[in-house]
């Protein structure tokens, strides 16, 4: 096994359980424990677990747990945009809860708990982790979609995410038996050692194998036809919840399937390379036709960020350095302009709860200007206008396509992104070309922790538009892999 | 390069102006006064720049280069030369007089103010990027404010006419993106990182042909919908006759001029084997353009809709003229571009004046407006002169060098055209007569009112320059020429 063991790369994750059962202590010393308290230890915990994981930037890649896990740039990155997203939602999730009294510490928690499945899934080097990290993230996310428990269409988010869930987890499951009866190991160092000598040439199920990794871990990044769940899980589910499961779940699948078919199964890519590249097709063409014919703002922006998934599965589909940087440029643009758009979804409020009609959109911007246009600056930068983010990470992802020779993906992609961008501007036309109904003043909510995650989604959009280069150059160094 | 950043300058201007606007407090007459205050300092730098440019010098001037995004070679990069000269200044020039022309615009004064800023910078960005990815953020940059324009300060149909001018738009535009990064790819391949035009134009023509031809393709698709080349002109229609005078200008006087810019800076250039065999089928879609357009000018009954379509007829003229790979054809084609951005913008100018009048814009509402509004009137008809190509106005030197260039290379297409000319004259002569001429028929059109001094002082530079050119071309083809035979050198081996 190449690689020395160090038990400080799981430093950050460390930190992050600490936290979370710190939280559940204090809720059990202090029984109805609320306030802001909750939120800032969560915050300060990612953010800690954020700068430890910068010890590992650029660093020799260490292996923990016996090679279950493993350090590199890669990682580092990935951890990033994960934490990033689990901040962002922290900060929102104040303002939402309270008023609803679901402020408790279970939540925040549960949100630390899930933001380490799903760094786990980042730095997983065995598949025997990624499962481990993927049950652990399912499950507590399952609970948080169900969070709002008195509401009818969160019970039914919960449980068609937990239904569809567990089925997803035992497709993986059985691909990883498929890959372990091939190989006889499930380390992913060891399979892409095993497979760099020709050790795969024989496995004649190769192709089940892959399609039913492929299946799992699809299901997790909300890919057609795998995203059935999506749109009802992220209609029920609490709204910072919903922000959290689409930027953070889809960054560690993205991660976990970059590992997994790029990083270990290259051998197997012309097993792997048409499937991922039908399902990606599928996924950008589905998710933005059905996503013209919604009228509740959060099922549109679920169909959305399924369409998102469809991008970076180009870039996964490329299957090179620049593919795997593209990846996660587009993961991080990504993450930026999710939690910006259900921030602003969050923040127009209709009486005590959010503003989730399209029609009641109408006259917004004329109304809360400054609102209006960061939510149509995030809703521009998904359609992939310069000069924001989305340019940039649709830009890039194009490039990697069409230098690994797959240029037909970005010209479907290209068909997907004018019809997804139909309902994009539908939104820009109802806020600032109606006029608004003259009884109905339009508050914003006063939470400013959700401004702030407004804000800092804006300056990411805004600075990956304006200085790409930074980014880009990260990413690019991100693509430093362990052993 | 010298001290002063000439060309920035013409970005940075119209930026700053759109930052103080949106600062500036909520008073509409102040800040439609800041926004030709701007717009008027940024047609001086325009004339600084047509000042300071060298006439026989075929290259690039005042040329300014930042690195952006330097792994890529995508580099802040701009410049003139003499086919872009003159669309720069034309930008300029128009801008204004929007500005002078929008007193009607009252509602979110603010916003429009800053639109049309905008809208500003990033069309001239795209007539001075050297970088195609710059060239690109440009082109894409112009759709939002004019998508707002026409949405916002439109007509009554005017969210249909945004969301389809916004779409179509979008479509193409994103295929270019997709042509971009395959050269850009397939330059890489030969060891070449970079998104420089000048290092394209030695290195597009030497790619395998097949990728050169996808590549022509995706261009010349987003450029022809800009255009719009027929059969992908029916986005024009409806966002001119929706939009707000202002816009129709814009739109018809620079807009549809960055599509048959793109053709003549990139098409024809980077891909010269494939733009050969690509130039009869441009000529034919030129040709029905031509004909259509007048053809469907002439049953119009919204005069709004009709110079909306004769734009058709007009652009249809330019492409053929660029594809007929004759020096007079292209020096025509760009007079043309810069001709047509004069009479139509100010035939869209005099419509809109006519509707905010009258409220009306149907052909039959009107009749023997000419005695009680002489000045108008007069006005309308030297524009409407000019658009349909009277010797002695600016719209006859351009189609007379297009259809003598386009003669020399394919006669069949160069006589069809020629026709155009003829449907000009019927539809617009027609509708003057229908408007102007006759008995009045409603009281309403005995109290029109003619030209204000404002109105007079807007429609004055345009009418000066429609008779200058066509009397006095010479100022104007002595820029244009040493980068126009630059240009078809490459494609005919020499020049001409």
């Amino acid at each position: 096994m190449p690689g020395t063991e160090a038990w400080t790369v799981l430093l950050p994750e460390l930190v992050i359980v600490g936290a979370a059962i710190l939280l559940l202590l204090v809720d059990a010393a202090v029984p109805e424990s609320r306030g802001p308290h909750l939120a800032v230890i969560t915050l300060v915990a990612l953010v800690v677990a954020a700068v430890l994981a910068f010890d590992q930037w650029g660093a020799d890649a260490q292996l923990a747990l016996g090679g279950m896990v493993v350090s590199d740039s890669f990682g580092v990155f990935a951890r990033w945009v994960i934490l990033g997203a689990g901040a962002l939602a922290t900060l929102t999730a104040p303002g939402y809860l309270k008023p609803r009294n679901l402020d408790r510490a279970e939540f925040y928690a549960l949100l630390l708990l899930a933001t380490t499945g799903m760094t786990l899934l980042a730095v997983a080097s065995d598949l025997v982790m990624v499962f481990i990290a993927i049950e652990l993230l399912s499950l507590a996310l399952y609970v948080m979609a169900g969070f709002e428990r008195g509401r009818l269409e969160a019970q039914e988010a919960s449980m068609k995410y937990f239904l569809l869930g567990a089925f997803s987890s035992a497709f993986l499951l059985y691909g990883i038996a498929f890959v372990f009866g091939g190989t006889g190991t499930t380390n992913l160092i060891r399979i892409r050692a095993i497979a760099s000598v020709g050790g795969l040439d024989d496995f004649r199920l190769a192709g089940v194998a892959v399609a039913l990794l492929t299946v799992g871990l699809g299901f997790k990044a909300a890919m057609v036809p795998f995203h059935m769940w999506t749109p009802d899980a992220y209609q029920g589910a609490p709204t910072p919840v919903t922000a959290f499961m689409a930027a953070a779940t889809k960054a560690a699948a993205f991660a976990a399937l970059i590992r997994v078919l790029v990083l270990s199964l290259p051998a197997l890519r012309w097993d792997w390379q048409p499937v991922l590249a039908g399902i990606t097709v599928l996924t950008i063409v589905f998710a933005s036709i059905v996503a013209v014919a919604q009228t509740d703002v959060k099922r549109m922006l679920a169909y959305s960020s399924i369409s998102h998934a469809g991008f970076v599965g180009i870039a996964v589909v490329a299957a090179s350095r620049s593919g795997v940087a593209a990846a996660l440029m587009y993961l991080l643009v990504y993450t930026a302009m999710t939690v910006g758009a259900f921030g602003s979804v969050m923040l127009f409020r209709e009486g005590q709860s959010e503003r989730v009609h399209i029609a009641k959109y109408s006259g917004l911007g004329i109304k809360r200007p400054a609102a209006a246009a960061l939510f149509a600056l995030f809703l521009f930068s998904m359609a992939g206008i310069p000069p924001t983010g989305g340019f940039w990470a649709k830009w890039y992802v194009f490039f990697a396509a069409i230098r690994a020779d797959q240029a037909w993906l970005p010209i479907v992609a290209v068909a997907g992104s004018v019809i997804a961008a139909f309902f994009y501007i539908r939104v820009a036309v109802v806020m600032f070309m109606q006029d608004p109904p003259s009884d109905d003043d339009m508050p914003l909510d006063p939470s400013p922790g959700l401004r702030m995650a407004i804000g800092i989604s804006a300056l990411v959009v805004v600075g990956t538009g304006i200085a790409p280069g930074f980014f880009l150059s990260l990413a690019e160094k991100a693509t430093a892999f362990g052993p | 390069m010298n001290g002063i950043p000439w060309l920035s300058l013409l970005l940075f201007i119209p930026l700053a102006g759109a930052i103080l606007a949106a600062l500036a407090p909520r008073r509409d007459e102040l800040l439609k006064r800041i926004g030709l205050i701007v717009s008027l300092a940024t047609f001086g730098v325009s004339l600084v720049v047509f000042a300071k440019f060298e006439v026989s010098n075929a290259g690039f001037q005042l040329v300014e280069r930042l690195t952006w995004v330097p792994d890529w070679g995508i580099d802040y990069y701009l410049g003139v030369d003499g086919i872009s000269l003159l669309l720069v200044v034309l930008t300029a020039l128009l801008f204004p007089i929007c500005f002078l022309a929008s007193t009607g615009v009252n509602k979110r004064v603010k916003e429009y103010v800053i639109a049309l800023l905008i809208t500003e910078l990033a069309i001239l960005g795209v007539f001075m990027a050297l970088d195609m990815v710059l060239f690109y953020v440009f082109w894409e940059a112009v759709l939002i404010p004019m998508y707002l324009l026409i949405g916002i300060w439109g007509y009554e149909r005017r969210i249909y006419a945004t969301i389809k001018f916004f779409i179509y738009t979008l479509a193409g535009g994103l295929l270019m993106l997709v042509g971009i990064v395959v050269l850009h790819v397939a330059v890489r391949g030969q060891g070449e990182v970079t998104f420089s035009y000048i290092d394209f134009l030695e290195l597009a023509p030497q790619l395998a042909l097949g990728t050169q031809a996808w590549i022509f393709a995706a261009l010349a698709v987003a450029f022809a919908i800009k255009v719009p080349v027929f059969p992908f002109h029916t986005w024009l229609p409806d966002a001119h006759t929706e939009a707000p005078t202002a816009g129709s200008v814009i739109l018809a006087g620079v807009l549809l001029k960055m599509g048959t810019y793109g053709f003549i800076r990139f098409s024809l250039p980077l891909f010269p084997e494939i733009a050969l065999k690509a130039a009869p089928y441009m000529m034919a879609a030129a040709v029905v353009g031509i004909l259509y357009g007048a053809a469907v000018s002439a049953v119009q009954s919204d005069l709004k809709r009709l110079v909306a379509y004769s734009s058709v007829s007009h652009l249809g003229f330019v492409l053929l003229g660029l594809f007929a790979f004759t020096l007079q054809g292209a020096q025509g084609s760009m007079l043309q571009m810069v001709n047509h951005g004069l009479s139509t913008g100010a035939l869209f100018l005099l419509v809109g004046m006519l509707y905010e009048r009258r409220h009306t814009r149907a052909i039959e509402d009107f009749g023997g407006i000419g005695s009680v509004a002489p000045v108008y009137s007069g006005v309308f008809l030297i524009v409407a002169l000019s658009s349909l190509g009277l010797p002695g106005l600016n719209g006859f030197v351009g189609e007379f060098f297009i259809l003598s260039g386009a003669f020399q290379a394919n006669r069949l297409a160069a006589i069809l055209g020629a026709g155009g000319v003829v449907g000009a004259a019927l539809y617009l002569l027609w509708a003057y007569q229908r408007t102007f001429h006759g008995p009045i028929t409603s009281d309403s059109n005995r109290v029109f009112k003619d030209l204000t001094t404002r109105e007079r002082v807007l429609l004055a530079p345009l009418i000066i320059l429609i008779v200058l050119i066509g009397v006095w071309p010479q100022p104007f083809l002595e820029r244009m020429e040493p980068a126009v035979s630059k240009t078809l050198s490459a494609l005919v081996g020499g020049g001409p």
